[in-house]
């Protein structure tokens, strides 16, 4: 490139940024000329660690890093270097933010600090300034500002890209969606609505009957009026007890009707809650099957769990809450106020009194008590984490003796749910009595108010007050102060049913990072070409595991792959079979780029063998046959023959059905393997994927699976990752992977004549077993 | 000891045994472009050295690796015990090494915090100035720092710590647990 400046295709608002005026000025001041910079960008710490917005300018052939000058220094220039003095450009992670380095006379240099936040930015120039420093070209411009990692709309950082933005998501919109998840029950919904209403309704009318009784039935005068009718002549005797009767019969029917409503309306909101819920579970469990491998990267198994189970509960609680809870109570609020200020407005009136103070002792109660609430449902899980952890790992607990410990540990974690707990109930049982004070102190002034009307009215030959209307007031009063308490919690029950119902839209929304291609290519049986051409992935952004790896593989041919821990060998495999999507570079099977086939037919065309073989619960059968369930048992026995597997399955008294636990349990490591090679033989797939499969078995297991493997391999383009060299030996060729790049490739001749990494690992573990293994005592004990 | 070697050359110690530092055996200094270097007596001098805790809550002042940065990776140099068995220049470049390396202003006050769907915004003074960021409603972005403190993670994967939270004064601590229960 000499001193041809890099190629600008546009201007990058982040690479090429404008100086503060009074930067640019003191820059010129000093002999620079910062227009001529190709690279200007800017952070946001300086070397000392400390906020301050210091940019890096790369010229033609040298870079520099300047503030706009403090107290402390009068220059603008922190640091200048030389492209001819810079042999390298890196990034190094620190914690909480990282630096530019240069390699200057040997040692690493550190050009500028970012925190995170600046992170992605260097990431992008480290690569732009190396390629600078080999005087290749470099391109800055506008596509450099993308960034897929922001939400386009408002910045924030998202948690992967293409994530939604939870700043940005309509929280209105989710209300509405799940509005819509019932708009099949629209007409169960409606139905229920009205019974509601009429249960509302329905439960006024004893309360109306008791005013009834006590004024037409039950008081000394002659002369009373019954709703409508008003009875000039004195009652009798007699026509006061068929009054009686006739009442409480109408009594006996309310409650009838009210007991089948309540019925009805219950068989419905199961019908449609348990309706809603099962769907919706459904779908997000549809989701969570086809949604990759790197989603479970950045979520744990229990938190799917809690939201598979218990958030979609939510839908149900939902329907509950419409039927018999909050929005119901809101419904009673507003028909019972309606009619106690139709009944005496003034009365009324005095009720409220303390109404605004329940409704702010209760506001501020639960605000104070919820965090407490939290503490407690958190404190509990951390008490069933424990236990679990504690009870899984029981034998290697009683293997060191430390019972007594984990007693211990539990019985703390016991006394803090039981400490939060009562800190809890203390503050519930002391805030019920107060509010019931506040209450009564309204209930005393309307005893005192409606006692008085009773009183005067009783006097006056008609109109006015009446006992019975008083206690008519007093039991509508009761079904007016219910839901009032309870509607101080509406924000809160929304809030969580919001969250919760945002919780399960967030899976249902997550794209697939590894998606299908727009129009796949089917590839229905593959030969077995294999090519990586200049892969870079990285699980995360910051550090790349697998850097510009390329190489090829024929078809049939068996690769042995090796590489200290860590080096990238099964994101290899991970790359290959696409659990996730390479960042750079492309891999190509028969010539196709693997991201334009047909995902389907990519993963029926490669079969793997894990280091951890994973059953399910079910029969030995059924586990076989996983990846075929249109399997003959002859097919199963054969395959499981090849997979040395038939014979320890024949021991079991069931055979093939015998039924397996949870991973497996009830076989030995070795035998799991089997029946997964068995699996892997059945699938019957072109290209073979082996991920240590040898790895965690005795020698006698491996012997049985070396010899089963050299039957499945057959015919078949094999990758195997192994540990021990040895069973490498054989393979066509060997890919020696090293920090994330291939150190060497060639047949094990060869890499033993090379004398380099693969060479130093097969001397290692050529001393090391050496030894005599345990197997090999047993054996010789027993000749 | 046995050592590390690359092209037959010895680049640094056995990394399977721990190598104590002394001030008798070493000598921690700045070098060429400022750049942190370590002299081991009789063995060589370890430039583009940086520092690493290995018990950062439990022992803030020792036990701290140094480790040499070189093309293919790092290796340790070895740990020192104990800062203060340092002179207090080459105890000082150590304890600058470490504040570069672990960007993590600490937290006074906590002046608000605020939910919003799933997000908290926090407004803190820090010993590095005020600061105000959103970190995630989720137990993985506040976490423990020893038993009493925390470190608060914002959606950049910024890190504030607060090392006890009991010793902020009583409404801090009640809006900090309000949100940050665990």
């Amino acid at each position: 490139m000499g001193r041809r400046k890099p190629e600008l295709s546009g201007q990058s608002r982040v690479l090429q940024k404008e100086l503060p005026e009074a930067l640019e000025q003191a820059l010129k001041h000093a002999g620079l000329a910062p227009r001529e910079a190709w690279l200007c960008v800017d952070t946001d710490l300086n070397l000392a660690s400390d906020y301050e917005q210091v940019f890096l300018c790369a010229e033609a052939d040298r870079l520099y890093t300047a503030a706009v000058p403090t107290a402390k220094s009068s220059s603008p220039v922190r640091l200048m270097l030389t492209r001819e003095s810079i042999r390298e450009i890196r990034t190094r992670q620190g914690v909480g933010g990282g630096f530019l380095e240069a390699l200057v006379e040997g040692i690493y240099v550190e050009v500028l600090a970012f925190s995170n936040a600046r992170s992605d930015v260097f990431h992008k120039v480290a690569p732009k300034l190396r390629a600078w420093c080999e005087k290749k070209p470099v391109a800055v411009g506008a596509e450099d500002d993308v960034d897929t990692r922001r939400c386009p709309k408002c910045g924030l950082t998202l948690a992967f890209p293409g994530d939604l933005c939870q700043r940005c998501l309509k929280r209105s919109a989710t209300f509405f969606r799940v509005l819509k998840l019932m708009r099949p029950y629209a007409g169960k919904a409606a139905i229920m609505m009205a019974l509601v209403l009429a249960a509302i309704g329905l439960a006024m009318v004893p309360q109306k009957l008791v005013q009834l009784l006590i004024d037409g039935v039950l008081s000394p005068h002659k002369v009373v009026s019954v709703l409508w009718w008003h009875f000039d002549t004195p009652i009798t005797r007699n026509g006061k007890v068929t009054l009686l009767l006739l009442l409480i019969g109408v009594l006996m029917l309310m409650y009838l009707i009210t007991a089948v409503l309540q019925a009805v309306s219950g068989r419905l909101s199961s019908q449609v809650g348990t309706r809603i819920t099962y769907d919706m579970r459904k779908r997000v469990f549809d989701h969570l099957v086809k949604l990759g491998v790197d989603f479970y990267d950045r979520y744990s198994t229990g938190q799917m769990m809690t939201r598979v189970a218990i958030d979609t509960q939510q839908m149900q609680g939902f329907v509950q809450q419409l039927t018999s809870g909050l929005l119901a109570q809101l419904i009673q609020l507003v028909v019972v106020g309606v009619a106690l200020f139709t009944i005496n407005w003034e009365l009324a009136l005095y009720t409220l009194v303390p109404a605004p103070f329940v409704v702010v002792a209760t506001r501020f109660f639960w605000k104070k008590i919820y965090p407490h609430y939290y503490r407690v449902q958190d404190a509990s899980s951390k008490l069933h984490g424990a236990l679990n952890t504690i009870l899984s790992g029981i034998r290697v607990v009683k293997a060191f003796g430390q019972e007594p410990r984990e007693e211990g540990r539990f019985d703390r974690s016991n006394s803090y749910v039981r400490d939060r707990e009562r800190e809890v109930q203390y503050a519930v049982t002391a805030f019920h009595p107060k509010v019931s004070l506040l209450f009564q102190a309204g209930s005393i002034l309307v005893w005192y108010i409606g006692g008085l009307q009773v009183i005067d009215a009783a006097g006056r030959p008609a109109g006015g007050m009446t006992t019975g209307d008083l206690l008519f007031f007093f039991g509508l009063l009761g079904m007016f102060w219910a839901p009032l308490t309870q509607l101080t919690q509406l924000t809160n029950w929304l809030t969580n049913f919001l969250t919760a119902s945002q919780r399960v839209f967030e899976i249902l929304d997550t794209n697939y990072q590894v998606a299908e291609a727009a129009e796949p290519k089917a590839l229905p049986a593959a030969k077995g070409a294999i090519v990586f051409e200049n892969v870079s992935f990285g699980y995360n952004r910051r550090e790349p595991v697998i850097k510009n790896v390329s190489f090829s593989i024929a078809p049939g041919e068996h690769i042995g792959v090796v590489g200290k821990s860590g080096s990238g060998k099964t994101t290899l495999i991970n790359l290959l079979t696409r659990f996730y999507d390479v960042d750079e570079g492309r891999i190509l099977v028969d010539g196709i780029d693997i991201r334009q086939i047909k995902l389907d037919d990519l993963r029926r065309n490669v079969g793997i063998v894990l280091q951890e073989p994973f059953l399910f619960r079910g029969g030995i059968w059924a586990n076989i046959a996983y990846g075929r369930t249109d399997a003959t048992p002859e097919l199963v026995l054969s395959a499981a023959k090849a997979a040395n597997a038939h014979e320890f399955i024949m021991r079991h008294p069931l055979g093939y059905d015998t039924y397996v636990g949870e991973r497996g349990a009830g076989l030995s490591g070795g035998e799991r393997q089997r029946v997964s090679i068995a699996r892997a033989l059945l699938y019957d797939p072109p290209i073979l994927v082996l991920d240590e499969a040898t790895s965690n078995i005795d020698t006698e297991s491996e012997q049985l699976i070396q010899g089963a493997l050299a039957r499945v391999t057959a015919g078949r383009t094999t990758l195997a990752i192994a540990h021990r060299l040895s069973t490498l030996r054989n393979c066509n060729r060997i890919i020696v992977i090293d920090g994330g790049t291939v150190a060497e490739c060639g047949t094990h001749d060869e890499l033993m004549a090379g004398q380099a990494l693969y060479y130093r690992l097969v001397k290692i573990q050529t001393e090391l077993s050496r030894g005599s293994t345990v197997d090999a005592m047993i054996a010789g004990g027993q000749a | 000891m046995s050592a590390i070697e690359k092209n037959n050359e010895r680049i640094g110690p056995d990394p399977t045994i721990t190598r104590f530092l002394t001030p008798d055996m070493c000598r921690i200094h700045l070098g060429n472009m400022s750049a942190l270097h370590v002299t081991i007596v009789g063995e060589r001098i370890y430039g583009g050295v940086f520092a690493a805790y290995a018990f950062p809550v439990g022992h803030p002042d020792g036990y701290v690796s140094l480790l040499h940065s070189h093309s293919t990776g790092e290796i340790e140099i070895g740990i020192i015990r104990d800062l203060n068995e340092f002179p207090p220049e080459q105890a000082q470049l150590v304890r600058h090494a470490l504040s570069k390396r672990y960007f993590v202003p600490v937290i006074h006050a906590i002046d608000e915090m605020a939910w919003q769907f799933g997000l908290i915004g926090v407004d803190v003074q820090t010993d590095k100035g005020p600061r105000s960021f959103l970190m995630r409603w989720q137990q993985t972005s506040a976490v423990d720092y020893g038993h009493r403190g925390k470190v608060l993670i914002d959606v950049d994967e910024n890190r504030y710590l607060i090392p006890d939270v009991s010793t902020l004064p009583a409404d801090q601590q009640q809006r900090f647990v309000r949100f940050i229960y665990w």
